[in-house]
């Protein structure tokens, strides 16, 4: 599944190992924790398909617990930031306890939003309901994330329906984010528009702002 | 006096398999030799299940052996001096598993089938073997069964459950490996099934994965329809009279549905621990006994994972709560669940242990989390096949047996138990909108809800597509609970319940509860007795209503809610402890008691509603280090709160249990019991009696099979009463095995009610621990 980017890796042992991080070799890539979160079948994986894969499966599957994505991510002053995207599921039941929890070198158990940098927070426009829910996607982050500086970002996704399947507007999406103080944008997995790219881009570089080089380490 | 264990019985010996053909299989003599064993012939003439079998054997077997060349490929041999030709091979499964009663099979119809699996069963039976090997076969011909499903199908999903919504958004997501004009019209059947099953018995309800589960079983049941036209006229005579009859009237193409429908009852029933897809906790417990045998069998494997960080039991969770059918391919998927139903849980592990030691080498190269997640991800799927699977399950150091799964499931409760109840006592410090929704998400019903109004014409509809803050305001107009709805709008603690409780509503009438509900024999006889008028309509159902015995509380409910007030939103006994359902009723007696006698309701009534704009998300902005001196003094604040709940009075509780008590022994009893009588005075008369209760002959029969329990605090009515109990119904009948572990359960809840807190906490415990089914 996770089609990773394999460019210069087998010369690394571990991308847990410290050393080999903020060794001199690899001084230019950090690591990045992004979890993937909203209700069932808002578009998740999807968004992650596009980015990483670059393209739509229609005969998808809904998830069962998480999956996992990798991929790099290069600006323009020659540094690249790589990004660990966990894929949650959305169903009600997982969401209570199940999935979320995981185990770090079998001694400490933690669940996936823990170290996360960056949370993509997902409705589908289709669903007035999952925007409502959003509110409680984002208490959860609180709850159980360790990292204050947590950036969060509220995606509508499945822009590319017609209107008369709209529920959520544009401007209603926008309002609801800025109340909040979060980054907007509305996507669409379906068509190659490139905001998928461009949302993943500027979460990319946010996160490279707001965190120092130490902090962005590997915490998968 | 017998050992089932695999690597001694029935079993491929796999040096012999090496001198005879590849494709030749065989038993080994000795775990045949039993046969001859004079107690177990009479048990099994008793049954008349093996007559067939020992025919055959005679019959087909000292003939076959002169003129079968033993070398030849696709012969079975069974016992030393016995191989079947492909045709005896046909003419064997046949009879055992079409022209046979359709009854539960036996232990050695078991292992014979299973040596048939191992090689590979043809398509043609495995619809069979999974409807026999289940029990599915049995339920279905049980009379009260037969328009069981259609019935079911036919009512309409008329209240606010969630669940109905998550089956409809899956459903296009479940056959991504068929066409879409192939799934077409799959997606309709797998729809009707999951409602179905979600009316049956809405505790369990939908999880994702089981649209996996009851994909995969259409498909088998579907792919083999055209090959039972053929051998239709050799199945039972039950059974064509059953399918006859139902044909007149209803849509023949429902059978597949019927018969996937009670073998997925059969799966999430009896074979897996109830609180499965509840609550999960069962999946919990089971990923984590997963983990530790992961590191006892494959230990440096699980060291190198652990080294690069990866965590075994996040991929176990989707191979558990799937039965693989998520991660492995289709023709080796309905092959493990051939020995899955046969032989019950083990194999989920035994299969999921295989595959990792299959995949070790890939595995141990790979020095990335990513590249291990992509192994793992896709070489079950590509590189897998069905014989070398099934070989590297049976090495020594995958042996596991279900009663070691059983052991460790009881031992692991606790823990989990723990780290469930830390999960509860998270922070909660937010304001406003964020308290408001978190809150809200508590009631089951709350998310199905808006879905029910959305296609609904109405001042509702409106209210749901309002903008946030208004829509805040205003939802209390249509927060209102219907009584006949089965789930209560107000009742938090819903996905904590057990399904022993399960009941049917028949009417406005307080609702019947049936504790051995699984009990098919006993189900009827109490319907009919109950009810007999209205036996057609019935829904079964958990219905509890507490919301309307206090009219106070709903009132003070909605004014509380629209001040925001913490004697609501910060109510201690929404903290109740997840996998304790005592605990949780009593939280919810004790949160509509609180608030139906809140003091001082009157200064409140008539506010205005606070705007949320003004409380609104002091969450997202408030700095780390306020947050934290926050969380300290709160989290104080909520142990303190958590302990006292535990300390509130047992008074409500106790005295419903012994009505419920009193009324099992004046229901059920017509001659009274002493004790019983003893029992009555010293209780304060009931007006109406709430739940009717009843114990059945199975009891006997569970207590037989679970026969390391606590004997002392068995009193002695009970005993009595079982006695009696043996006398009104002398049937032992094998179907109901299967479910004996409910009725185990259901049993222990009558003894803790009995006996109070004396060794109470012992049987509610054992609520939990529900058995495999005894193969």
């Amino acid at each position: 599944m996770g089609n990773c980017n394999k460019k210069g890796k087998p010369s690394r042992p571990s991308v847990r190992d410290p050393i080999n991080i903020r060794g001199d070799k690899e001084n230019k890539v950090s690591y990045a924790k992004v979890v993937l979160i909203g209700n069932s079948g808002v578009g998740k994986t999807s968004i992650a398909q596009r980015f990483i894969e670059g393209k739509f499966d229609e005969n998808n599957k809904n998830t069962v617990g998480a999956s996992y994505f990798q991929k790099n991510i290069s600006f323009k002053d020659g540094s690249s930031l790589c990004l660990y995207i966990w894929d949650t599921a959305g169903g009600e039941k997982f969401q209570a306890l199940a999935p979320l929890y995981y185990r770090v070198k079998s001694k400490y158990i933690i669940n996936i939003f823990q170290n996360a940098h960056a949370a993509v927070v997902c409705y589908s426009v289709t669903d007035d309901d999952s925007l409502k829910q959003i509110d409680t996607w984002l208490n959860k982050l609180d709850e159980h994330g360790n990292i204050a500086k947590m950036i969060k970002v509220v995606v509508g996704n499945k822009s590319d329906v017609d209107k008369s399947e709209r529920r959520v507007d544009l401007k209603e999406g926008k309002l609801f984010a800025q109340q909040r103080d979060l980054p907007f944008f509305e996507t669409s997995a379906l068509l190659n528009d490139g905001s998928i790219d461009e949302l993943f881009q500027k979460l990319a570089s946010q996160i490279k702002q707001s965190f120092t080089k130490e902090e962005l380490h590997a915490t998968v | 006096m017998f050992e089932f264990d695999d690597d001694d019985m029935g079993f491929v010996d796999h040096t012999k398999q090496q001198e005879d053909s590849s494709g030749k299989l065989m038993f080994k003599s000795k775990s045949f030799r039993k046969d001859t064993n004079p107690k177990l012939m009479a048990d099994n003439k008793n049954n008349g299940l093996l007559d067939r079998i020992d025919l055959s054997h005679d019959v087909f077997g000292r003939k076959q052996r002169r003129v079968v060349q033993k070398h030849q490929a696709q012969n079975f041999q069974l016992r030393k001096k016995i191989i079947l030709t492909p045709q005896d091979q046909n003419e064997f499964l046949e009879n055992l598993l079409i022209r046979n009663k359709p009854q539960i099979l036996s232990k050695d119809e078991r292992k014979i089938l299973k040596a048939f699996c191992k090689k590979g069963l043809s398509e043609r039976y495995r619809k069979h073997l999974w409807l026999r090997a289940s029990g599915a076969s049995a339920m279905i011909n049980l009379p009260e069964n037969r328009q069981y499903y259609r019935n079911l199908k036919k009512q309409a999903m008329d209240y606010p459950n969630p669940c109905f919504n998550q089956i409809n958004l899956d459903l296009r997501r479940t056959f991504f490996e068929l066409k879409i004009n192939k799934s077409e019209q799959l997606i309709d059947k797998l729809r009707n099934v999951l409602a179905v099953y979600t009316k049956r018995n809405p505790t369990i309800g939908y999880c994702q994965g089981m649209n996996f589960l009851v994909g995969r079983i259409l498909k088998v049941m579907q792919s083999s329809e055209s090959t039972i036209n053929e051998t239709a006229n050799h199945s039972s005579v039950a059974k064509d009279n059953f399918r006859s009859n139902s044909k007149s009237s209803l849509n023949e193409n429902d059978n597949d549905e019927v018969e996937a429908f009670w073998i997925f009852v059969n799966m999430v029933e009896s074979m897996l621990p109830i609180d499965y897809y509840s609550n999960m906790v069962g999946v919990v417990i089971d990923q984590k006994i997963f983990y530790d045998q992961f590191k006892l069998r494959i230990p440096d494997l699980c060291h190198h994972l652990d080294r690069v960080g990866f965590d075994p039991s996040l991929l176990a969770f989707q191979w558990l709560v799937c039965f693989l059918s998520y991660n492995l391919p289709q023709e080796v998927s309905v092959k493990v669940w051939d020995l899955f139903f046969l032989q019950g849980t083990k194999i989920i592990f035994k299969v999921s242990l295989a595959l990792l030691h299959l995949m070790k080498g890939e595995l141990m190269k790979a020095r990335e989390f990513s590249e291990i997640f992509e192994t793992l991800e896709t070489f079950p799927r590509k590189t897998i096949d069905y014989k070398t699977l099934i070989q590297t399950t049976q090495l020594k150091q995958f042996k596991i047996r279900n009663r070691d799964i059983r052991y460790l499931r009881e031992q692991k409760r606790e823990g989990v138990q723990e780290e469930l109840k830390k999960l509860v006592l998270t922070k909660d410090i937010f304001r406003g909108t964020y308290q408001r929704l978190k809150f809200m998400n508590k009631f089951y019903l709350y998310s199905g809800l808006q879905k029910m109004y959305e296609n609904q014409d109405s001042i509702a509809k409106e209210v749901f597509q309002k903008s946030l803050d208004n829509y805040e305001q205003e939802l209390m107009k249509i927060f209102n609970c219907n009584t006949k709805w089965p789930i209560c709008l107000f009742d938090f603690t819903y996905k904590n319940k057990i399904p022993q409780f399960l009941c049917f509503r028949t009417s406005t009438n307080p609702p019947v509860i049936i504790e051995e509900y699984f009990n098919p024999f006993q189900r009827a006889h109490i319907i009919e007795e109950y009810d007999p008028e209205r036996k057609n309509e019935i829904l079964m159902e958990r219905g509890q209503h507490y919301c309307n015995h206090d009219p106070r509380f709903i009132e003070n409910f909605k004014i509380l809610y629209n001040n925001a007030h913490e004697a609501l939103f910060g109510n201690a006994n929404l903290l109740f402890d997840i996998t304790s359902e005592m605990n949780s009723l009593k939280s919810l007696r004790q949160f509509m008691k609180e608030i139906a006698n809140f003091q001082g309701i009157e200064e409140f009534r008539n506010k205005s509603i606070p705007s949320s704009r003004s409380t609104k998300l002091i969450g997202s902005k408030i700095s780390s280090k306020l947050v934290d001196s926050v969380i300290s003094t709160e989290k104080d604040k909520q142990q303190n709160m958590f302990q006292k709940i535990e300390e509130i009075d047992h008074d409500i509780l106790e005295q419903d249990q012994q009505q419920n008590l009193e009324q099992v022994l004046r229901d059920k009893n017509q001659h009274q019991l002493p004790n019983s009588e003893e029992f009555k005075q010293s209780l304060p008369k009931m007006t109406q009696p709430r739940y009717k209760t009843t114990l059945s002959r199975q009891f006997q029969i569970t207590n037989n099979l679970g026969a390391n329990q606590d004997e002392e605090t068995k009193s002695l009515d009970e005993e009595l009463l079982e006695e009696e109990q043996e006398e009104l119904f002398p049937l032992n009948n094998k179907i109901y095995r299967a479910q004996s572990s409910l009725h185990q359960s259901a049993l222990n809840l009558l003894a803790y009610q009995k006996v109070g807190n004396k060794g109470g906490e012992k049987y509610l415990e054992k609520l939990f621990k529900i058995p495999i089914s005894d193969i």
